[in-house]
C-alpha cells in the first residue's frame, strides 16, 4: 500500500505551504501532478475527482493544514 | 427522521460494546461510473461496527477494505491509539445501516487499519458519523437508541 499515491503525496508536500495561504482547511484533489481543485468537504473533493479524473485509478484527497492531522482512536 | 435501537450490556466483560450492523461499500457515484465501463465490485458483507465516541473517523479493517476494493484516496494516514500509532489507508465509500431507518452516508471518508484479535467488531463508528446523530446510552435498559 506504501507506493500507492506516492507521487501525488510528494506533489502535496511540495505545495502545502503555498496552499496554506489561500486554502487552509480545504481539501485538495490530485492525480499524478494535476490538481482538480480545492473543496470545502471531503465528499465534494471526491465527487470533483471522479468527474475530473474518472474512476480508473486512485487519486489523492488531502486536507490542507499546517500540522499533519492524526486520527485518534480510544 | 430515522431511528435504530441496538442492545448494549456494559456489564458483560466479554462483550461490553455497543455494536450496530453496517454495510460498507464503494460510493454510489463510483459504482455508477464504473458500472458504465463494465467493472463490477464485490457485494458488501454485513459487519458489526462498534459505536465509539473515542474515535474520529469511520474505521474498517484493512482486510474488509481490500475485500470490497474500496476506492483509495490516501495511503499513509496516521492512526494513534493509546501508546502507539499505526499507518492506515483512506477510502471514499458508503456506509449504511441495514434493518434500520437510519440514512446512509455517501460519500464519506473511511480509514482502514488492522484490527488485531478483535472478535466482536470489524468497524468503528466515530465522530464523523456520531455528529449527525442524537444517541442515548441507557445502561439500565441495556439499549442504545439512535435518531438521525
Amino acid at each position: 500500500m506504501s507506493d500507492l499515491l506516492a507521487k501525488e503525496t510528494e506533489v502535496f508536500q511540495n505545495h502545502c505551504k503555498e496552499w496554506l495561504r489561500d486554502h487552509a482547511g480545504e481539501y485538495v484533489t490530485i492525480r499524478d501532478e494535476e490538481v482538480a481543485g480545492f473543496f470545502d468537504s471531503y465528499g465534494d473533493a471526491f465527487t470533483a475527482g471522479l468527474r475530473h479524473f474518472g474512476s480508473g485509478r486512485s487519486f489523492l484527497i488531502r486536507q490542507i493544514w499546517q500540522t499533519e492531522p492524526v486520527y485518534f482512536v480510544f | 427522521m430515522g431511528q435504530a435501537q441496538v442492545p448494549w450490556d456494559p456489564n458483560r466483560p466479554d462483550n461490553p460494546f455497543a455494536c450496530i450492523d453496517v454495510l460498507v461499500s464503494n460510493s454510489r457515484q463510483l459504482m455508477d461510473q464504473t458500472g458504465d465501463l463494465g467493472f463490477e465490485f464485490r457485494e458488501p458483507v454485513q459487519i458489526k461496527a462498534m459505536i465509539d465516541t473515542g474515535a474520529g473517523p469511520v474505521l474498517v479493517s484493512k482486510t474488509y477494505a481490500r475485500h470490497c476494493q474500496l476506492f483509495q484516496t490516501r495511503s499513509d494516514s496516521e492512526i494513534r491509539v493509546i501508546g502507539s500509532s499505526i499507518k492506515g489507508g483512506e477510502h471514499a465509500g458508503r456506509i449504511s445501516f441495514p434493518n434500520t431507518t437510519l440514512r446512509p452516508y455517501d460519500p464519506i471518508r473511511i480509514v482502514s487499519g488492522d484490527f488485531l484479535e478483535e472478535p466482536h467488531f470489524s468497524c468503528l463508528i466515530g465522530i464523523d458519523i456520531l455528529r449527525h446523530w442524537k444517541i442515548t446510552f441507557d445502561a439500565k435498559s441495556k439499549l442504545v437508541t439512535i435518531y438521525d
